[in-house]
């Protein structure tokens, strides 16, 4: 079906295609085949034609010569900054109804997506994930107040930012402008740390008062995170009672730590910040279709990230056919995309598209096969 | 203030003070000294010898001396440093020197700043270097492209998170301008060595010259070298920054390290001078040694197998990231830099966060 799929599409290329390395992972292997270049979006193409690949990378970072098989070789001439929104980095109460995990040292098993062995205190799991519109929903709260930061903070017009669905748990956000390229690891560390919050001395924020007290130095119509503390303190102190509106709230200096510090958990972005810090990322390839969901990285403008609903966020992505097929999943999530699947029976009835992806995420067995 | 108003008029000691300008260096060619000049002439000997005197110092002490009133030569002397720095062709020399030499260019731009010149910053911030900065109210807006690239540390006041940022643009004083001008103008004197034209056959005195500071740098860092032979061997363990003695600790008492502890100790030992053997027997006591990875781990590091590269330790902003580093070490950014320092007999004070 994957191989349909690329028949009949033609996925375009990323930019300065020529300047990339690409990585890519196929259905009778484990291993990933690098250090590929493709002088055109017709040669990648064929490739993708030809090969029809399980997972397909790209470098964030240009390089000299891309197919070089060692890192010191290729040149590094400079790399997007990438965001990665996942699901695994949000916590989210769905993950209950459709994650689940088992652990390989003591064998104890479980529902939801716990970092360690409940039981053992093992990180050796082995796990289920499965993503739902309600984590789709949380991403997309994250992606938002990432372009927030992005475009009033930095500057960066939504030309030359690209936010793609990542196929399966979340979104990645691509910044192309010229003045990131160069950016070593340490800046983009640092821009990482910005978008989180993390780092924050509350004390920047506050100075003394007559009374001994503290009050916010910065109003609501400061820029940075300064103006978003106080907008976030005053909605706060609005909904309490006993302040008095109007007048610069004075607390002691504890009370506003306390105060900031869940400013910043809830203001900051949870992003996967290993992505970002990578200078020489191979990230998924917009256009592609994801190896675990049969679910195409389809590209989303702001617009629609504000204002379409999960399902029709995800549905954007869905290459295969609606037709209903049946299928033989005797343990499956309870929810999953934008279904609640039966309870009961080995065998339910999906449309195709949920098939593959049960199937390819799972090892379902999809019992009514559908032309792709 | 913008590029089309400013015009700066530079005075002689303006050239001295600042002598990487295009102005400064222009005012050199007027000169029409030659290389050959530089290592045939009396003139040629005096600046000739006044850079390897500044070189000497960088090497020695980290310091280099401010200018004197004649500022011509106070620029061939600058010049020729860097041919022989080109010669030498040692980037850590060369960063050295540009460290060194920046510091001194901070205090000069502070002064200007007390003196309310702040054209001449403007002036170096953003011809020279191409800075995005505009003049707002009493500070000044600088493009955080540029801000984060001439950032002096990642935490505290200086992070981004705690700085008023618009639409691309980062708001700070004049006065932390010209700190950012310190890395600013070390970066650009970097660039300038690197883009020295040498000679493949340099006059003989301007030979000898790179032979001699060659020869003080190899000799300064076979001392150092030495010094952490003793650490070892002696167990001095004052001249270690906390966080490794902390892991060294743990280490020797047979806890058992996680993957990036092991590496962070590992690599550090490996870069004061610990042989491989040296280092594997210090792993020994761990629950879960195996000799042959170890071994081989330890000698990917150290640069004897596989990409062939040394991997240098991690740095204090990683340690702090991995959870290894709990404490705040002054003016330290880098673990080997607290253990050369406390080796030279200035021990840098630290405390303990928690």
């Amino acid at each position: 079906m994957f191989k349909s799929y690329y028949r009949r599409t033609s996925i375009p290329p990323p930019p300065m295609v020529e300047s990339r390395e690409f990585g890519f992972q196929f259905f009778d292997s484990q291993s990933m085949l690098r250090h590929l270049a493709f002088s055109s979006g017709e040669e990648l193409n064929r490739f993708l034609r030809e090969r029809v690949p399980r997972h397909a990378y790209y470098s964030t970072a240009l390089y000299e010569h891309p197919s070089a098989p060692d890192m010191s070789e290729k040149g590094w001439r400079g790399a997007e900054v990438v965001f990665d929104i996942d699901i695994d980095h949000v916590y989210t109460p769905c993950k209950d109804l459709h994650d689940s995990w088992k652990c390989l040292d003591c064998g104890a098993e479980g529902r939801g997506a716990p970092l360690k062995c409940p039981a053992c205190g093992s990180e050796k799991l082995e796990r289920s994930n499965w993503v739902c519109n309600l984590c789709i929903n949380a991403a997309r709260e994250e992606i938002l107040k990432l372009l927030d930061f992005l475009e009033l903070d930095f500057g960066i017009s939504r030309k030359e930012m690209r936010v793609y669905f990542s196929g399966h748990r979340g979104f990645h956000l691509h910044v192309e402008s010229e003045d990131v390229l160069p950016l070593e690891q340490d800046v983009r560390r640092e821009l990482s740390d910005y978008v989180r919050g993390l780092g924050l001395d509350p004390e920047t924020l506050l100075k003394r008062t007559r009374s001994g007290k503290y009050s916010l130095r910065y109003g609501v119509d400061a820029p940075g995170w300064p103006g978003r503390i106080a907008k976030y303190v005053a909605l706060i102190l609005a909904e309490d009672p006993s302040s008095r509106g109007g007048t610069p709230p004075e607390l002691p200096l504890g009370a506003w730590k306390e105060l900031i510090s869940r400013a910043v958990d809830e203001l900051g972005v949870k992003i996967d910040e290993k992505v970002t810090i990578d200078t020489r990322r191979l990230i998924r390839l917009p256009w592609t279709l994801h190896g675990k969901t049969g679910l195409r990285v389809v590209e989303f403008s702001v617009g629609e990230l504000e204002a379409f609903t999960a399902e029709d966020l995800l549905g954007k992505a869905i290459v295969f056919s609606q037709e209903e097929t049946r299928v033989r999943m005797p343990k499956r999530p309870k929810r999953v995309l934008f279904y609640e699947l039966e309870e009961d029976g080995e065998v339910i009835r999906v449309p195709f598209y949920l098939a593959v992806y049960l199937h390819a995420n799972g090892g379902a067995e999809i019992l009514d096969w559908r032309p792709g | 203030m913008t590029s089309e108003q400013l015009r700066v008029i530079l005075s002689s000691e303006d050239y001295a003070r600042y002598p990487f300008l295009p102005e400064a260096l222009n005012h050199l060619r007027e000169l029409g000294l030659t290389l050959e000049d530089l290592s045939s002439t009396s003139l040629g000997a005096i600046i000739l010898s006044r850079a390897k005197d500044r070189l000497a110092r960088v090497i020695e002490s980290s310091t280099y001396p401010l200018p004197d009133e004649d500022y011509r030569a106070e620029i061939a002397a600058f010049y020729a440093s860097l041919l022989i720095l080109a010669g030498i062709s040692d980037q850590r020399l060369t960063e050295k020197f540009a460290i060194a030499y920046s510091k001194n260019v901070h205090l000069f731009l502070k002064q200007e700043v007390e003196k309310g010149n702040f054209s001449k910053l403007f002036y170096i911030a953003h011809h020279l270097l191409g800075w995005r900065v505009r003049q707002v109210g009493e500070g000044v807006m600088v493009h955080f492209s540029d801000y984060v690239q001439a950032q002096p540390e990642y935490v505290g006041p200086w992070k981004l998170v705690n700085r008023l940022v618009d639409r691309g643009y980062v708001f700070i004083s004049w006065q932390e301008l010209a700190r950012l001008l310190e890395t600013g103008v070390r970066k650009y004197v970097v660039s300038l060595v690197r883009d020295v034209n040498v000679p493949t056959s340099l006059p003989e005195n301007v030979y000898k010259a790179v032979e001699e500071i060659s020869a003080a740098w190899s000799s300064r860092q076979h001392d150092l070298r030495a010094i952490a032979r003793t650490v070892y061997s002696e167990k001095k363990e004052g001249m270690l920054p906390p966080c490794m003695r902390e892991l060294l600790r743990k280490q020797s008492s047979g806890e058992n390290l996680s993957h990036s502890a092991r590496f962070a100790l590992a690599s550090f030992l490996i870069s004061i001078g610990l042989s491989v053997d040296e280092v594997l027997d210090l792993f020994r006591s761990s629950p879960d040694f195996r000799e042959d990875i170890a071994r081989y781990q330890v000698e990917h590091i150290a640069g004897l197998r596989g990409s062939r590269v040394k991997y240098s330790p991690y740095k204090c902003d990683n340690m702090r990231s991995l959870g290894l580093c709990r404490w705040e070490c002054e003016k330290v950014s880098h673990p080997l830099q607290y253990f050369y320092r406390a080796a030279r007999g200035r021990v840098p004070s630290s405390r303990e966060l928690w």
